[in-house]
């Protein structure tokens, strides 16, 4: 983080300053059980892809004992070098702990993995069962058999304990 | 109040020392996150959800919209009866049983498992409704099952005038 000259306790950062804060407190758009959005940024090297039916790639790390990672979403570039990814029916997946996981998402086979051009995708985040301290992986039901391009992946996702208030 | 508002204050400013220590994206950051409600759906409620919908989130008040971003879900069993939804949905939608739905609906055979079983259901674009309840609601009767869904719905809360000139 660059150094920017303020710190925890400068005072240049008032409740004058922030006082839509205890307006939206008070009119409840913004509610003390709040949680933020995290997102990581990936890339699938050729290597990695050609690779992924056998060898799935981490994306996000387990969280830890009891904790689940849920998507929220998930924005896909495909990087067109100079050869297509060519293949049957290959589908790149984001999926839970393995190639067997429960899947998150997949992206489209002829628009974005074996375009021939450079292509963005944000596919449909699924209904999926998710699983304590398993990471988030991308994986392929098959290898493709050619093809070049680099994949950029920026993941939105959270972390949480499993534990919900009111418990019975 | 003060205790709310000191712990919103400490956060903001740790928002904005991440964000490379510009005060002037403080109100942007303070609303990046999302509010969340926690709730359980008992038996006696799942047995009466289709002519009782559920309150999971109460109106946010006149000139407010509530906006769903995501359901975690958790189906109880283990020691309990499995729910018996027939061909039915859980569905989540804004007012009542006819009301938009807001979230992918959870299918019968997710309700009537047998094993605890946590979901994650994304939200759907729909219409929204200003200053209206989220509740549950199932297609059909359940017809039997002990157990219960506990569940924390995601969602933000907008101003409608600050986006509405």
């Amino acid at each position: 983080m660059p150094d920017v000259g303020i710190s925890i306790k400068d005072e240049a950062i008032t409740r004058a300053r922030l006082h839509d804060t205890a307006q939206y407190v008070s009119t409840g758009e913004l509610s003390l059980q709040h949680e933020l959005s995290l997102y990581k940024d990936v890339t699938l090297s050729a290597a990695q892809l050609d690779a992924l039916n056998a060898t799935p790639v981490s994306l996000i790390a387990a969280p830890g004992v009891g904790k689940f990672i849920l998507i929220n979403q998930v924005l896909g570039f495909m990087d067109f070098q100079t050869t297509a990814y060519a293949g049957s029916s290959e589908v790149l997946e984001i999926r839970y702990t393995n190639a067997s996981g429960s899947k998150v998402c997949a992206f489209s086979e002829a628009t974005f993995v074996e375009a021939a051009a450079d292509a963005w995708e944000a596919p449909a985040i699924l209904v999926c069962n998710p699983v304590t301290n398993a990471a988030i992986v991308a994986a392929a039901n098959a290898d493709w058999t050619t093809g070049d391009g680099i994949v950029y992946l920026r993941i939105y996702y959270r972390i949480f304990t499993g534990t919900l208030n009111g418990t019975p | 109040m003060a205790l709310k508002f000191d712990r919103f204050l400490d956060r903001s400013k740790q928002f904005i020392l991440n964000y490379a220590g510009d005060p002037g994206h403080c109100l942007d950051l303070q609303r990046s996150g999302d509010s969340y409600v926690d709730f359980v759906l008992s038996a006696a409620q799942m047995d009466t959800l289709n002519a009782t919908p559920v309150t999971l989130l109460a109106a946010p008040g006149a000139g407010l919209v509530n906006v769903c971003k995501g359901l975690f879900l958790q189906v109880n069993s283990t020691g309990f009866t499995a729910f018996e939804l027939g061909s039915g949905v859980l569905e989540v939608r804004y007012t009542d049983g006819s009301g938009a739905k807001v979230i992918t609906d959870v299918v019968n055979a997710s309700v009537e498992s047998a094993t605890d079983l946590p979901m994650w259901h994304p939200a759907i674009l729909s219409s929204v409704v200003a200053n209206a309840v989220i509740c549950a609601h199932t297609s059909t009767d359940v017809t039997a099952g002990t157990g219960n869904i506990q569940g924390r719905l995601f969602f933000k809360t907008i101003k409608v005038s600050e986006i509405v000139a």
